[in-house]
This record gives C-alpha cells, sequence and structure tokens, in this order.
C-alpha cells in the first residue's frame, strides 16, 4: 500500500466532491421531473440515508483499523470467498469510474461540443487521471484542496447574486399532490447516487491521519446541502416546469442569468468548474479501481494497471447507446445494484466478522496505515 | 479493426517496455499490464463490429430476474 497521509481537511474536500462531483449537474432536472417543487424534501432525506449508511461504514472501518475496504473483505471472508467478493467491488468502481467518464462527455457533446466524438473526450480524460492515479493519492488530495476555494467562488458568487435578481416564490405553488411512497418509490435512484458510491472512499480511510469520522461525515452532509440547493435555484429561478424538461437547469441557469447590465453569459466559466470538478471525481474513483486491483493481485506498480485501464473504461464508457438509456438504467436498476456494495456486502462482513470473532482493536490517535 | 489491433500491439509493446526498466517490475505486473489491456481491446473490438459485450443490459437482466 502506499504511504501516504490524507489530513482531515483534506478528506474532507475529498469527500465533498465526490459525493457532489456529477450529481449537482445531472441530477436537478431529473429530480425535479419526478418530485416537482418537493424534491429538495426527496435530497434532504437522501443525505440521511447517505448519513446513516456512512455511520455503517466507519463502524465496519473502525472495527478494522488500518485496513482499507479491500483488506478487509479478504480478511473476513477468506482468500476465495474473499477474492470474489473484491472481484465485484473492481467491477464496482471500473463501473463508477467509466459512468463518471460517460457523464463528462454527454455533457460536453450537449452543451459546447456537438461534433467532436464522444472517445475523445473519454480518452483524454482518462488519461489525465490515470497520470494522477499514477502520482497518489497525496497529489489527488493537494490538488482537490487548491482547487476547492476557486470552484466555490467563481460558483457561490454568480450563481447567488443571479438567483436573486430572478428567484419568485410563486414557482413553488405548482399543482402536485405529494405522495411519500410514489415519490420516494421513483426517486430511491437518488439513494444510490451519489450516496452509496461514497463507499468507494474506504479505499482511503487508512490514509486518513485525523478526524477520518467527522471529515467523512460532514463531507456527505455538505454534498447533501449542495443538493437540495442545486434543486432550489433552478425551480426558484426558471419553474418547475421548464427545469423538469431540462438535461442540465444549472447550466441554462448561468447560461441566461445577467450578472450585471455588461456581464452575462457565465455559462463557460460553469463549464470549467464542472470539468474540474467531474476530474476530481474521477480521479478518486480511479484510485479506488487501480489501488483495489493492486492489493488484490499483489501488484506494487500503479502505472502497470492505470494506464491499461484507460482501454478498458474508454469502452465501457460507450456501452450506454444515449443518455436516454443511461437515464432509464439509472430509473430501473441503480438502486438495487448499489445496494449490493454499499448495503449487502458491509452488512455480511460485519455478520461473519461478528460470526467469527474477528474484533481488532483500534489503534489510538485514529486510523493509520499498517 | 486493424487499427485497433495495431494500436494494441504498440500500446503493449512500448507498456513492456517501460515495465522492463523498473528492476523491480515481476511477472504480475507484465500479466496484469497486458489482461487489462487485452479486457479493454476485446470490449474495444465488440463496439467496432457493433455486437458490444453490454455488461450493463446484463446486470440489467440479472436484477429483473431477481428483484
Amino acid at each position: 500500500m502506499e504511504n501516504a497521509r490524507i489530513s482531515g481537511w483534506q478528506m474532507f474536500v475529498i469527500t465533498f466532491f465526490f459525493t457532489a462531483g456529477t450529481t449537482w449537474i445531472i441530477l436537478p432536472g431529473k429530480l425535479i421531473s419526478d418530485a416537482k417543487q418537493y424534491s429538495w424534501l426527496v435530497c434532504l432525506w437522501a443525505m440521511v440515508y447517505g448519513l446513516a449508511i456512512a455511520l455503517l461504514w466507519l463502524f465496519l472501518a473502525k472495527r478494522f483499523p488500518g485496513k482499507n475496504l479491500i483488506e478487509i473483505v479478504t480478511l473476513v471472508l477468506g482468500r476465495w470467498a474473499g477474492g470474489l467478493v473484491a472481484l465485484f467491488y473492481i467491477l464496482y468502481f471500473t463501473q463508477i469510474a467509466s459512468w463518471v467518464t460517460r457523464n463528462l462527455s454527454d455533457f460536453m457533446n450537449i452543451s459546447l461540443m456537438p461534433r467532436t466524438p464522444q472517445s475523445v473526450f473519454h480518452v483524454m480524460v482518462l488519461i489525465i487521471c490515470a497520470y494522477a492515479v499514477v502520482k497518489g493519492i497525496e497529489s489527488i488530495a493537494m490538488v482537490t484542496e487548491l482547487l476547492t476555494p476557486y470552484l466555490h467562488f467563481v460558483f457561490w458568487i454568480p450563481v447567488t447574486w443571479g438567483v436573486a435578481r430572478e428567484w419568485d416564490w410563486q414557482n413553488f405553488n405548482v399543482p402536485f399532490e405529494f405522495h411519500f411512497l410514489n415519490t420516494f418509490d421513483q426517486t430511491k435512484y437518488l439513494l444510490g447516487f451519489p450516496f452509496m458510491e461514497t463507499v468507494s472512499l474506504m479505499m482511503l480511510f487508512p490514509y486518513v491521519h485525523n478526524r477520518l469520522k467527522t471529515s467523512y461525515l460532514l463531507g456527505v452532509f455538505a454534498a447533501g446541502t449542495i443538493m437540495i440547493l442545486s434543486v432550489l435555484m433552478p425551480i426558484g429561478s426558471l419553474g418547475v416546469e421548464r427545469s423538469a424538461h431540462l438535461v442540465y437547469p444549472i447550466f441554462v441557469l448561468f447560461r441566461e442569468m445577467q450578472f450585471t447590465g455588461f456581464l452575462e453569459h457565465l455559462e463557460a466559466i460553469l463549464a470549467i468548474n464542472i470539468l474540474f470538478v467531474v476530474c476530481l471525481k474521477l480521479s478518486i474513483v480511479f484510485y479506488c479501481a487501480v489501488l483495489a486491483i493492486c492489493q488484490l493481485f499483489g501488484v506494487k506498480k500503479r502505472s502497470a494497471v492505470a494506464y491499461p485501464l484507460i482501454w478498458f473504461l474508454s469502452a465501457y464508457s460507450l456501452l450506454f447507446e444515449n443518455i436516454v438509456m443511461n437515464v432509464e438504467w439509472v430509473d430501473n436498476y441503480l438502486f438495487h445494484y448499489y445496494a449490493l456494495y454499499g448495503i449487502v456486502f458491509p452488512v455480511l462482513l460485519l455478520l461473519v466478522a461478528w460470526m467469527r470473532r474477528m474484533n481488532h482493536a483500534p489503534l489510538s490517535g485514529g486510523n493509520r496505515p499498517a | 479493426m486493424t487499427g485497433l489491433i495495431a494500436l494494441f500491439v504498440v500500446f503493449v509493446a512500448i507498456g513492456a517496455f517501460f515495465l522492463s526498466k523498473d528492476k523491480n517490475g515481476t511477472g504480475r505486473d507484465y500479466f496484469l499490464f497486458i489482461a487489462i489491456t487485452l479486457l479493454g481491446a476485446l470490449l474495444w473490438g465488440s463496439l467496432i463490429q457493433r455486437r458490444p459485450i453490454d455488461i450493463n443490459q446484463l446486470i440489467g437482466d440479472i436484477l429483473d430476474r431477481l428483484v
């Protein structure tokens, strides 16, 4: 395992950008379409769910201090069963990485560069992220830390100004009957994406040398808050009907709002922001995938895994023919599929560990690499 | 398809060259490097032949039967 150290603050920004990542740009339109003006409420209960399962993963990690997810799996379930589950997790991480890549190319294709083949975006972004992965998690954490002020500055100042000018409370008075169970069933994908994806960050837990629990939970909480704001802003400014029919309502909001009398069309700034945020998320999940493969197969050179993985990820991200197929898959299967990794396997690990009386006493001073 | 095979050969050759320069490199490094590249190349080949190995669809079908 890499001999790296991540501070609590770095873990917080990593968790925040990983969780918010692609969600705040992709999901608002679909969420508003499914839950109308109550979509902020959906984000709220999804965030509570996200915090609850984060506590489950932290509880699991606390029983095996200094061990990451793959190490815990192989330790608890043994070489063969553990190896199989570890392979499942590797598939999971690579799938998330390829879907994030696809989300980015869809965005670039729909909003900015419609004539460029999507595979060009995939290969270019993946090469950069593979380089980041080879450099290590400390480099990724430092870049995330470095970009945090810029990303917030260029997003929040224009958006606060623009939304304040366009805000209309009447937009929340749309005829819609809210039924909790129906809405819950229609929007359960939000519980999976992004909140169950954060199980990937268990791969980084041993590197965090202080305040792991606080930074992880605060990261999930902050990302949930951003999700709530990301659905409130388009509803308040563009209205429910219009936002529900847009693929990227936040992007349209930036395109149409007037910052001042002469400064408008700020969507280019947002596009760069999205590019940064998605690359950060991709680098993190790519790192988790590479680390998992290296640990399972006992390989020390990350470059021997990271660069060939570009082949696999760039092809996998093309499997959805279009964004509609992607949305349908998310609607029908995502929650159940993610539940396997976010709930079933962790609970299984806790049960087997309990049955085998495996209880590794926590080290003092937080989670340190063994 | 020919281009894909050529790219695969060039990529593996360059990768093997760089791996061989590292004195701490093991056989596992070579094996994984070639295996992952081969998996990716197979997936690319299936896409080029318009008969994709659609893992998403496969997962969907399995979930349809289970849930």
